[in-house]
């Protein structure tokens, strides 16, 4: 609906937008209303848009003089006070000064600074030259208002409509204002010294300060940082203009900075920042790379030698320090010795089979006869009993019985078993009455090794040369004592004789044995108690009589004519003996041709070696006590007549 | 016998080391030669008035803090500074235009007519129990180098003379100086310690830059 004053228009549909004005009249088309033509309702408007023109313009007067009146009575003041700031002269021949104008109360205020020098009368007061150059609110004193050495007392007015105001003075003597201006012209090259990098930066005093002529002198402040880095770096530099700086890092890149201060003034601005690249230089690391890296090589490798070293001690020590040998006989090897081995042991030293083997064609003796003649006698004494037994040693005999085992060996085992010694002797005879003699008797109680071969030419020693040969020194010992002899010697062989002499120790408990060899390489050491040496001439036969009820072993010596064999003998067999145990029991060769055959043996004692009886011109080794063991078993190299034993039980 | 000799020559041979001071580069008479030597001295008396205004600074400031709570306010001149008299050059264009014998006469003016003041104001600093010894040492030690310092110039001035840099003429004012330094000394009883601080470190600032315009015009080689 178009409405304008009191008419209602409604819109006219010839003209799209349009109202139709209705009067009470007539029916006026809007258009009509604004066309060209003037009508009567536009008369009207006119009329009142006057009137109303006529009333604004009075109202808009009034208005704004109220307004005016208004503002007037908010506060129009007087100029606040300004303030001087500053005064500076870049170069000793000019300077300006700055102010800070104070509040200008609403009204437009003008500022003008007052200066009065030294020397000059009171009253002769001078404005600002030049209030454009320096800037807003600045004035500018050029080279003809500008005096050194002498003071200005400079003050700034500030002026509007309602009143003005002074700042405070200030008092300004040229010569200590000096501020100058940048350095210009910095440059920054890179220069290497002794392969290190180091920057030289060059520069110029500002074009305005008169340094050639002396009139100012200059001191330069250079400052540098990496353009990743928080803080700057400084350095003065004196009155010169270049500058070397040592402490860079490669790789970066770095800002650089100059700013200069006369001899007493202030210190001007930073100049401009310059840039500039260090590039990468690998030499001054180089060597100290190189150096870690042979540092951490040599680390490494020592410590795999120490590993190498720490594993491998034992070898290590025993290349490096081979074990002293201990002393040694050629050919005896303690170790088999107390091994037990008596086959190696013989072996090493050379003896070919102590027990004779069978390859000895010349071994004829089988049984060692033990005579009671003076010269080869075994006196066999038992200290409770009067049982004699002797010892005969055939030499020759050739020894056909199978039973023997393989050598011919005439052995005889000589045992003292004791609790206490213990000693066995075992004596390998040889045939053709050149059968070696061997003897080997250990003491367990005083580690006594008595042994020595007939075979070769090697001689033993007695390791022991102790006092007894054997000994007995507790009670009850048993002894069997053996006689062995060899008297006979072998064609290339040394013999050794021996005379196994029994001596009566005074002890009914125990015999003892002693022996002397007597030979050409050695002799045997007497007993201490001097028991005549019995020389042996032949091997005898040494039977077993019996056993008697007091546990002993009677030996009966085989007659000469041992190929007459006593009747009651016949249908014996002989056996060896290996070791008689605790007194009671004759450990006897199981098998004579066994070689092996071993006692199970308990304590200390190591097992029964068994080839002894094969070898001929070893040494025998020894034959450990046993303990306690029931029944009778066989050992090497011992011929017991088992029927007589067993006759005895 | 033997030992005193020995001592004689010990005796001559320290003292030939005393000897040894810093003779100048040249004895001989070239030009070249003794520009060099004038440069040195140059170099010598400029060093020793940097010395002294920095010390004339100093006391200044520290006068300041005791005599004078409000800064800035030294800046007004109860008096003249006695050495008002002197015409000095005010400006750099001014101090150019300058001759060299006119300038070498105003610095040595300045030189003289300080000597006494300073003296006495070192004796009246002394007295002054307010004043700490540093203060009074200070004092003592600006005198002590005004009279250096005017020796100094002296000598340069006649070498000067002897090279013909400078002519003759200087020697006819030197009785004027006399005078002008007993009645500048009068005057100078009057004045307070700290305005006395204040002219003289003007003026000892003055003695500097001349000194500096003198070097860089007659041998501008090193550092100017």
């Amino acid at each position: 609906m178009c409405k304008k004053g009191k008419h209602t228009w409604k819109p006219n549909p010839q003209h799209m937008g349009g109202c139709r004005w209705f009067t009470k009249d007539s029916l006026v088309s809007f258009s009509e209303a604004f066309s060209s033509k003037p009508s009567v309702l536009e008369k009207s408007l006119k009329r009142a848009e006057r009137m109303k023109e006529a009333c604004g313009a009075k109202c808009v007067l009034f208005l704004l003089f109220v307004l005016t009146w208004l503002v007037e009575n908010a506060g129009h003041t007087s100029p606040g006070k300004p303030v001087l700031l500053r005064c500076r002269s870049p170069e000793k021949e000019t300077f300006a000064c700055w102010w800070q104008p104070g509040s200008d109360g609403g009204l437009s205020t003008n500022y003008s600074l007052y200066y009065t020098m030294e020397g000059s009368r009171e009253d002769a007061v001078h404005e600002c030259p030049d209030y454009k150059t320096a800037g807003l609110n600045s004035c500018y004193f050029n080279k003809t208002y500008t005096s050194l050495w002498i003071t200005y007392t400079i003050s700034v007015v500030a002026q509007n409509a309602l009143g003005n105001k002074s700042s405070d003075p200030m008092f300004v003597d040229v010569a200590y204002i000096v501020q100058p201006h940048k350095p210009e012209n910095i440059s920054a090259e890179l220069r290497t010294q002794d392969q290190k990098p180091y920057l030289m930066v060059k520069w110029d005093p500002p074009h305005k300060a008169d340094t050639k002529s002396g009139w100012i002198t200059l001191q330069y402040e250079i400052r540098l940082k990496p353009e990743k880095g928080a803080e700057w770096e400084s350095h003065y530099a004196g009155q010169q203009k270049q500058f070397n700086v040592f402490s860079l890092h490669p790789g970066e890149v770095y800002l650089v900075q100059v700013r200069c201060k006369p001899d007493h003034g202030f210190w001007s601005e930073w100049s401009s920042t310059t840039y500039i690249e260090i590039p990468d230089y690998f030499r001054p690391r180089d060597t100290s790379v190189w150096i870690l890296i042979a540092v951490l090589l040599s680390v490494c490798i020592f410590l795999i030698l120490a590993w190498t070293v720490a594993i491998k001690c034992n070898r290590i020590k025993s290349y490096l320090l081979p074990p002293v040998p201990g002393p040694k006989i050629i050919g005896f090897d303690t170790q088999l010795l107390k091994s037990g081995k008596s086959e190696d042991l013989l072996n090493a030293l050379g003896c070919q089979g102590f027990p004779p083997t069978s390859d000895c064609e010349d071994l004829m003796v089988e049984f060692l006869e033990v005579d009671d003649s003076d010269e080869q006698k075994l006196v066999m004494n038992e200290g409770e009993d009067d049982l004699e037994g002797r010892v005969k040693s055939s030499g020759n005999d050739v020894d056909k019985d199978s039973g023997r085992g393989s050598c011919d060996s005439h052995t005889l085992l000589l045992e003292v078993s004791n609790s206490s010694t213990k000693t066995y002797a075992q004596v390998g005879g040889n045939s053709n009455n050149k059968g070696s003699v061997k003897l080997s008797r250990k003491s367990s109680t005083n580690g006594k090794l008595l042994s020595f071969e007939t075979a070769g030419e090697k001689t033993n020693t007695w390791p022991t040369a102790n006092s007894s040969f054997l000994l007995a020194r507790q009670s009850s010992c048993y002894n069997i004592s053996k006689i062995h002899r060899e008297a006979s010697s072998l064609a290339n062989k040394a013999d050794m004789y021996g005379n196994i002499s029994s001596a009566q120790s005074k002890s009914k408990e125990c015999r003892e044995l002693h022996s002397t060899v007597s030979g050409d390489q050695k002799t045997w050491f007497a007993s201490k108690k001097h028991i005549p040496l019995l020389p042996f001439k032949s091997v005898e036969y040494v039977e077993v009589q019996k056993l008697n009820q007091q546990s002993m072993l009677i030996l009966k010596p085989k007659t000469e004519g041992h190929k007459s064999v006593p009747p009651e003998f016949i249908g014996q067999e002989y056996t060896k003996v290996s070791g008689v145990v605790s007194d009671r029991v004759l450990l006897l060769l199981r098998d004579t041709g066994a070689q092996g055959s071993s006692n199970t043996q308990e304590g200390e004692n190591q097992a029964v070696h068994p080839s002894l009886q094969c070898q001929v011109g070893k040494m025998v080794g020894t034959f450990p006590a046993s303990p306690a063991l029931e029944g009778m078993q066989l050992a090497a190299s011992g011929y017991v007549d088992t029927a007589a034993l067993l006759q005895s039980f | 016998m033997r030992q005193v000799s020995v001592l004689f020559l010990v005796l001559v041979c320290l003292d030939l080391e005393y000897r040894i001071t810093s003779a100048p580069i040249c004895a001989h008479g070239d030009a070249g030669c003794h520009l060099l030597s004038v440069s040195d001295l140059f170099d010598r008396v400029i060093q020793h008035s940097n010395r002294m205004h920095s010390l004339s600074s100093d006391l200044h400031s520290e006068f300041e803090k005791y005599f004078l709570p409000v800064r800035n306010q030294i800046g007004r001149a109860t008096h003249k500074c006695h050495t008002s008299r002197i015409l000095t050059p005010n400006g750099k264009e001014n101090a150019q235009r300058t001759d060299r014998e006119e300038l070498t006469q105003v610095i040595l003016r300045l030189l003289v007519s300080w000597m006494d003041p300073l003296l006495q104001f070192h004796q009246s600093v002394a007295h002054n129990e307010e004043l700490s010894n540093f203060s009074s040492n200070k004092a003592l030690e600006l005198s002590d180098m005004v009279h250096e310092l005017k020796s100094g110039v002296e000598k340069m001035a006649e070498k000067m003379q002897l090279l013909g840099i400078i002519s003759n003429s200087l020697n006819g004012l030197f009785p004027a100086e006399a005078s002008l330094s007993s009645s500048a000394s009068n005057e100078a009883r009057h004045m307070r310690d700290y305005e006395l601080l204040r002219c003289f470190r003007r003026d000892s600032d003055k003695v500097q830059n001349y000194l500096k315009i003198l070097k860089c015009r007659i041998v501008p080689e090193h550092g100017c």
